[in-house]
């Protein structure tokens, strides 16, 4: 080492200037294009973490909406009622409600109410729809209210607080005493939807894409001669990785949408995916079939097996870890598709999750909040957290099984 | 005595052909299964290998329609002005009621295609390759493993979180840029903003595969190298980087091949303007691939808006082709050892050769004629 130094010393000047300024030249490349990257995961984090909760995750997409009326006489009750509020509270006496400023699931400020009074005049009400007084009205966030200020309508003026700030609110009831209805939200924006999504599309992709791959894979690697039309099928299936997406998507949608009667589904999207996945589960099967040793197979032969049972019982299950290799990337691959599913699977975000009826995933999710008119940075950044979390989980997995298959092979 | 043993040996001959016949048979059956379970088997790699065929046959098929079929959309009828179409400036402008045909274009597409991505190999290529060298090279092995594993993750992110980052980050970046430098109406989403997004996105996958390829080199050329006096930079940037050329144009091939096909990232960070070449990088600007994907949901299948996307795709698909072709014929060039010439050449040359004959013959005629006319 030290001789090497010495011989770089003794290199003239201008040939050592150069050096240095190639070599700086990858170092500074290199940093400024791994600051990129991590800049990229510290602001996917950053923006998305204060967002990633279990209600994110569990919740539906489209709020629970009731709306609250009086049958009774819609005058408050005279009483003041008394209740000591927190720091970031605001309480209005002759209504007995509290209301607090807060953030929904994707990070918008509303307001919800905090405290419902025992007497307040509010817990007779009911739900417009049912009918039946309702009594979960603490926590709810408030999505509208019509506040007047004397009962008959002809001479009373209404009174609609913006809904974002808790001050305004509570001031606004404090002006009026008679309300006409309330609108309240619980839950919403949450992903359950386009995860249940992503599963289903995850099991019928690998349903369809596992047998069909692992059936190429076969017959290129084991019974396929070494011949031109061999060739010509090999070059078939690399072609497959070399068109893009969107046009997967526009052909998957002329073929498998006539299956659902015309209208995105989920099915149609995960055949359009099995279809791109092929050629990474082939190529991926055949290179674990190839690294079993010729003797394994010869001997099977030799023991009086036929080939198909040599195939099934011999190396099948020696392949296997290259067979989990080739799902995991191929899921890898679904989790992040976006384009093809937008023609196939639709953009509609969904809580009831039938098969055969369109629904965004967790990629067109994050593609539908990002690209309509508010931007919405806080539930995207969520859900690229909770995908960047599978990807990780799912290379880390891939790691695994190829060190498990090095040290296998290293000890034979 | 006899006569049992006779009755044995008849029994035991009758119990070897009885088994050599179960064997025949059972070997038979067995060759059977085998012939059809291999039948299957290639049934299914044919299979697999007609789903290209099938995408390319369904893409031609109907990105043909329209210029043959006749369509009725807003009130009018007839097909698309295959001419409007490609060199058109504005992708759906409306219907030309003299020689009834609807105006859609796709030249402009094509070329803002051709320019981003040209933007994105100018920013994205040489960093990759820097980049792949010293993780390949330079680093201390602990850090290049580490740097590795990092690259590995990020090219399975999806286009989609980087499409994020670009509207988060990126964007008001190039906005306060555009400011700065007193470009005031830009609001940041621009051709350049998509430009280093792709760049960004396709990094790692060039990477990769670079750094696979510098690890290829043979290590004798190295240590010949540095043996013969060069020094480790220059080995490094002459011996290994010469030496993995083709693995390096494999990895740009890839790299290119994904951003132009990207759709989602650029179409929620370059814009959607509807018609013009954008040549400033502080403009917005629209790709085949975005103007594909834009208003999908208002577009019924079946329609001319919906049928004209597959004529798009076939322009998309025929420069994706072009791109793969030069970028191999520049591959074979620079790996061959005794520099194959480019396509691009041969045919320069060849027109030359041509021409020069042409201009030859011609000059002999004249030659010719005016000796006949000096004779005369």
């Amino acid at each position: 080492m030290k001789r090497n130094s010495d011989q770089e010393n003794k290199l003239p000047l201008k040939r050592r200037i150069k050096d240095i300024l190639a070599s700086g030249s990858t170092y500074l490349f290199s940093s400024f294009s791994i600051i990129a990257l991590v800049a990229l995961i510290i602001f996917i984090f950053s923006q998305g973490w204060s967002t990633l909760s279990s209600e994110f995750i569990t919740g539906n997409y489209n709020s629970n909406s009731i709306n609250l009326v009086t049958s009774n006489e819609i005058a408050p009750t005279e009483n003041t009622f008394e209740y000591k509020p927190a720091e970031d509270e605001y309480f209005s006496a002759n209504w007995g409600l509290a209301f607090m400023n807060s953030t929904d699931n994707e990070g918008l400020k509303t307001t919800i109410i905090s405290y419902v009074d025992n007497n307040a005049n509010i817990n007779n009400w009911v739900d417009a729809t049912t009918g039946k007084p309702n009594t979960l009205i603490k926590g709810c966030t408030i999505t509208s209210v019509i506040l007047w200020t004397t009962s008959e309508a002809s001479t009373a003026s209404v009174i609609v607080p913006t809904m974002s700030d808790a001050k305004s609110v509570c001031s606004a009831f404090e002006k009026c005493s008679y309300v006409l209805n309330i609108n309240l939200a619980t839950g919403g924006q949450g992903i359950r939807g386009s995860l249940i999504t992503t599963l289903y599309m995850i099991l019928i992709t690998m349903a369809v894409a596992l047998p069909l791959g692992i059936g190429g894979a076969i017959y290129l690697g084991i019974y396929a001669k070494n011949n031109k039309i061999t060739k010509i099928l090999r070059t078939l299936i690399d072609m497959i990785t070399g068109i893009p997406s969107i046009i997967f998507g526009l052909v998957g949608g002329l073929i498998f949408l006539p299956l659902t009667s015309g209208s995105t589904s989920i099915i149609a999207g995960s055949l359009t995916m099995a279809c791109m996945i092929l050629p990474i589960i082939i190529k991926s099967t055949e290179e674990s079939l190839k690294t079993i040793p010729h003797g394994m197979a010869l001997s099977s032969l030799a023991l009086g097996a036929s080939q198909t049972q040599t195939t099934f019982r011999v190396l099948l299950p020696n392949a296997l870890p290259g067979i989990l290799t080739s799902a995991l990337l191929g899921i890898g691959r679904v989790i992040g598709e976006s384009a093809a599913l937008i023609y196939t699977a639709g953009t509609a975000i969904m809580d009831y999750i039938v098969p055969t009826q369109g629904s965004a995933s967790l990629a067109v999710h994050i593609w539908y909040l990002m690209s309509g008119e508010h931007q919405n940075f806080a539930a995207s950044c969520g859900v690229a957290i909770i995908i960047l979390a599978i990807i990780l989980a799912l290379s880390i997995l891939i790691k695994i099984i190829s060190y498990r298959i090095n040290k296998t092979q290293k000890g034979k | 005595m006899e006569s049992t043993d006779i009755t044995n040996e008849i029994l035991i001959e009758k119990a070897c052909k009885i088994f050599q016949t179960n064997a025949e048979k059972s070997a038979k059956r067995k060759l059977v299964t085998d012939k059809i379970v291999k039948n299957i088997f290639l049934g299914i790699t044919v299979f697999c290998a007609s789903i290209i065929i099938i995408v390319t046959g369904f893409i031609i098929v109907k990105g043909v329609m329209p210029f043959i079929a006749t369509y009725s959309e807003n009130g009018n009828t007839g097909k698309v002005d295959i001419g409007y179409f490609l060199t058109g400036m504005r992708f759906s402008s409306g219907y030309d009621s003299d020689s009834g045909q609807f105006l859609y274009g796709v030249g402009f597409l094509i070329i803002n295609t051709l320019i981003l991505n040209i933007l994105v190999s100018i920013i994205a290529v040489p960093t990759a390759i820097l980049t792949a060298l010293f993780i390949a090279k330079i680093a201390p092995k602990a850090v290049s493993k580490i740097f590795q594993a990092a690259i590995d993750l990020l090219a399975a992110i999806p286009s989609v979180i980087y499409g994020i980052f670009g509207v988060g980050v990126i964007v008001p970046l190039i906005r306060s840029f555009a400011n700065s430098i007193g470009y005031v109406s830009s609001s940041g989403i621009s051709m350049l903003s998509g430009a280093l997004v792709l760049a960004l996105m396709i990094l790692p996958t060039i990477i990769s595969v670079s750094v696979t390829a510098l690890n290829a080199v043979d290590e004798n050329q190295i240590k010949g190298s540095l043996a013969l006096g060069a020094s480790k930079t220059q080995t490094n940037f002459r011996i290994s980087l010469g030496n993995a050329k083709s693995g390096i144009f494999a990895g740009i091939i890839l790299g290119i091949g994904r951003s132009l096909g990207e759709a989602t990232a650029v179409s929620m960070i370059c814009g959607s303007p509807t018609f013009g070449i954008t040549i400033n990088p502080l403009d917005p600007t629209v790709t085949i691939s975005s103007q594909m994907l834009l208003a999908i949901g208002e577009a019924v299948p079946g329609s001319l808006n919906y049928d004209v996307r597959f004529s798009a795709g076939i322009c998309l698909m025929i420069i994706i082709i072009i791109t793969n072709l030069i970028l191999n014929d520049v591959k074979e060039h620079v790996s061959s050892v005794d520099k194959k010439p480019l396509f691009i050449t041969k045919v320069f040359l060849l027109i030359k050769k041509e021409t020069l004959t042409v201009f030859y013959f011609l000059k002999e005629k004249l030659n010719h004629e005016k000796k006949l006319g000096s004779r005369k």
